[in-house]
């Protein structure tokens, strides 16, 4: 009896001992920073972990662990996670989206933490970034929308393939579409299942504000005028005037034209730059002859910029580590890897001259990256509720007007009506 | 030579009438299977599918050559097998202790004064009323107060207070089934009140207990929101979030390795069904009463 007790407590104590040893972490070890992505595409992914695997080598005693995020559920995530203190030390986000966390204090102010990188970043995408003159989420790499082309199609039917930044019209657009619109195809086709997002970034072509009046004090004033109507204007008249605009595709997503796109069946579609990394398989696999075309110009070619962000939680221990991580993180290589993964436009200057470097002899990518430089601060970008008003009510309102269901003017009374039940 | 056969009894006729009748029965039966199982097929050579050909406009259903990089992809870089052990955990471990604490309780409800049975009903009820976008920051503090924050445990507690309610529900409406005749009779018969659970109300409650669990296990299963909310690490991340990351925004989505993903998940759901189906059936077979 005494012997198999004594045996026990051999064993209790060498279990006691390991357990021990496994929980208690070995002393001088280093922190360890969470960073929260949203990544999911495979280039995305492996340039992350090798950006991590890189600095975990270089910086043992602060490392970083990556959690992955779903992108279609980020607001709800941190929102919890923010209210429970428990949120990530850095993460990747949205600039329209860290509005509402910058405003409530969630996030650390990285003004002076970011300054030797100010310079290699436009200000246009800085200033998405800042709230109240400070910076709260550092923009790493953004899209435009753009309109792709079949240069074999174009080639066929003897049309030059429209170059120069700044000379491609919204005019020359619908005239290019309306010719070849011919033997029962569509010139283009445009995945318009969820336009909100899309119109009001082109808006910008044509000074399109919507909101004007935003103070530090009070809110600002939803006004829709001929500029803001424009874009929607100008979509609805070559879907119904011209019918240049495959009506099978206004109820596709924004990459929902590429299969018929690679199949010839139109000349050209208008999508974000991202669609350039489905054209790029098809090229490699194919030889799919695809370029962009230049950015669309109204009275300018400017497109609002919504980038996304690199942010500190203000809950976070480590504030001056995590902002280390960053400035690693936009590193030239680091941030052209990311950005070329998602076929983004990396945001400061070294990476997108890393970017073209990598793309050279690509036209459609040289044009894609070329068009970083037209991106400007939008006004919805720095409006609290915007997110709100453009899912509940701008959303179905346009998807109405441009599935020809109810009329401009309806539309624009619903915008107004819609915003004034919001704010 | 069978004893029919001995006796020069001919039974030819009626068998072949037996299987001019069952033809369209299965011809209806093998429709209804290709119906049902189509989209799961589909799935299966989605996922064996190149980038390049799921880009086609005209897709084919089987894949010009097969590419197992999908599957590759998503056991090595994606972890899809440590989040399916998470599920399969989780999930079985909800519908065990569910159904261990909603069998008992459905019958009590079911068979105790109605005071009693309204009162529970009507909390029930309440219970089920609240939108999940009401509780979650609330609940979201208590599993941080108890520790179990981004733990597989923290989500199982939060399952069982989901489910419960409605398996309570379900398995009151079951027992209220069963006649009270039954158990009566039983007690005649000289029946202890343990017997007559175990002999009589047991057989008759087995297919609603399998119905039960099914329910609880597939909505642990394909839970998405509280498992989004409540674990952070990789570690513990359950299918639905390990798919959700195949989807990007404005409609983008790697279609290859959430195919093979998707695939791979709806199999252990379909094994539990495969299995717990002949108890559901054989349940309802077990008929108490004659005539």
């Amino acid at each position: 009896m005494l012997k198999r007790f004594k045996l026990l407590a051999v064993v209790a104590s060498v279990a006691m001992i390991a357990s021990l040893s496994i929980a208690v972490p070995a002393r001088g070890a280093g922190i360890e920073m969470t960073y929260f992505t949203p990544a999911y595409l495979p280039g995305t992914v492996a340039a992350t972990e090798r950006i991590v695997a890189d600095w975990n080598k270089a910086n043992p005693n602060s490392t970083v662990k990556i959690v992955y995020g779903d992108v279609n559920n980020m607001q709800d995530k941190l929102t919890t996670a923010f209210a429970g203190n428990v949120a990530p030390d850095i993460f990747q986000h949205e600039a329209a989206s860290i509005l509402s966390f910058s405003k409530q204090g969630y996030l650390a102010d990285l003004t002076k933490e970011m300054k030797p990188i100010k310079s290699s970043i436009p200000k246009g995408l800085w200033d998405v970034g800042a709230y109240q003159g400070k910076l709260y989420g550092v923009p790493t790499m953004t899209q435009t929308y753009t309109v792709y082309a079949n240069v074999d199609m174009f080639k066929k039917a003897g049309v030059a393939v429209p170059i120069g930044t700044n000379t491609f019209t919204w005019d020359a657009y619908q005239a290019l579409a309306k010719k070849f619109t011919t033997d029962g195809k569509y010139g283009v086709a445009w995945g318009l299942r969820s336009p909100a997002a899309m119109t009001m970034i082109m808006g910008m072509n044509f000074n399109a504000a919507f909101f004007r009046g935003l103070t530090l004090t009070s809110g600002p004033k939803l006004s829709i005028n001929k500029a803001e109507l424009e874009v929607p204007s100008r979509i609805h008249a070559m879907i119904y005037d011209d019918k240049s605009v495959d009506p099978a595709s206004l109820t596709m997503t924004g990459a929902g034209p590429v299969p018929g796109f690679l199949a010839g069946k139109y000349a050209m579609i208008f999508a974000a730059s991202y669609v350039a990394a489905d054209l790029d398989i098809a090229a490699k696999a194919s030889g799919f002859n695809w370029t962009a075309l230049p950015l669309l110009k109204g009275s300018s070619n400017q497109q609002g910029a919504n980038p996304q962000t690199l942010s500190v939680s203000a809950q976070s221990k480590y504030p001056k580590q995590a902002a280390a991580f960053i400035r690693y993180m936009v590193g030239d290589k680091n941030l052209s890897d990311l950005a070329q993964g998602e076929a983004l436009i990396p945001s400061t200057s070294g990476s997108l001259k890393a970017a073209l470097a990598s793309k050279k002899g690509n036209a459609g990518w040289t044009q894609i990256l070329d068009d970083g430089s037209s991106l400007a601060l939008a006004p919805f970008t720095l409006v609290p509720n915007y997110q709100k008003w453009k899912d509940t009510v701008l959303q179905p309102a346009m998807q109405q007007y441009i599935q020809g269901k109810i009329s401009i003017t309806e539309m624009k009374s619903r915008l107004l009506s819609g915003w004034l039940a919001i704010r | 030579m069978s004893a029919i056969e001995q006796r020069g009894i001919s039974i030819a006729p009626e068998k072949k009438k037996r299987k001019y009748y069952l033809i369209p029965t299965y011809f209806a039966v093998i429709c209804y299977i290709i119906f049902l199982g189509f989209p799961f097929v589909w799935m299966f050579t989605t996922s064996l599918k190149s980038p390049f050909e799921l880009l086609q406009l005209d897709q084919s259903f089987l894949p010009k050559s097969f590419y197992w990089q999908n599957y590759q992809d998503i056991m090595e870089k994606r972890g899809l097998l440590n989040s399916a052990k998470n599920s399969t955990i989780i999930a079985l471990i909800t519908t065990v202790i569910t159904t261990i604490f909603a069998v008992p309780a459905g019958y009590a409800i079911a068979r105790l004064r109605k005071v009693f049975s309204g009162a529970a009903t009507g909390w029930i009820l309440i219970s089920q009323v609240f939108p999940v976008s009401l509780v979650i920051i609330p609940l979201f503090m208590a599993v941080r107060r108890l520790g179990l924050l981004d733990t597989i445990w923290g989500l199982i507690l939060v399952y069982l207070v989901a489910a419960l309610p409605f398996a309570l529900w379900m398995l009151k409406g079951y027992v209220a089934s069963i006649p009270m005749d039954l158990e009566e009779a039983g007690a005649m018969d000289g029946a202890s009140s343990f017997q007559i659970l175990r002999r009589i109300v047991f057989p008759l409650l087995l297919p609603g207990i399998v119905a039960t669990a099914l329910f609880t296990f597939l909505n642990s299963w394909n839970e998405f929101f509280f498992a989004l909310v409540l674990i952070q690490s990789p570690e513990n991340e359950t299918l639905p979030l390990t798919l959700a990351r195949f989807m990007g925004s404005e409609g983008q989505v790697l279609l290859g390795p959430l195919a093979a993903g998707a695939f791979l998940a709806t199999i252990p759901s379909l094994l539990i069904f495969g299995i717990m189906q002949r108890k559901l059936a054989s349940g309802l077979l077990a008929g108490a009463v004659k005539g």
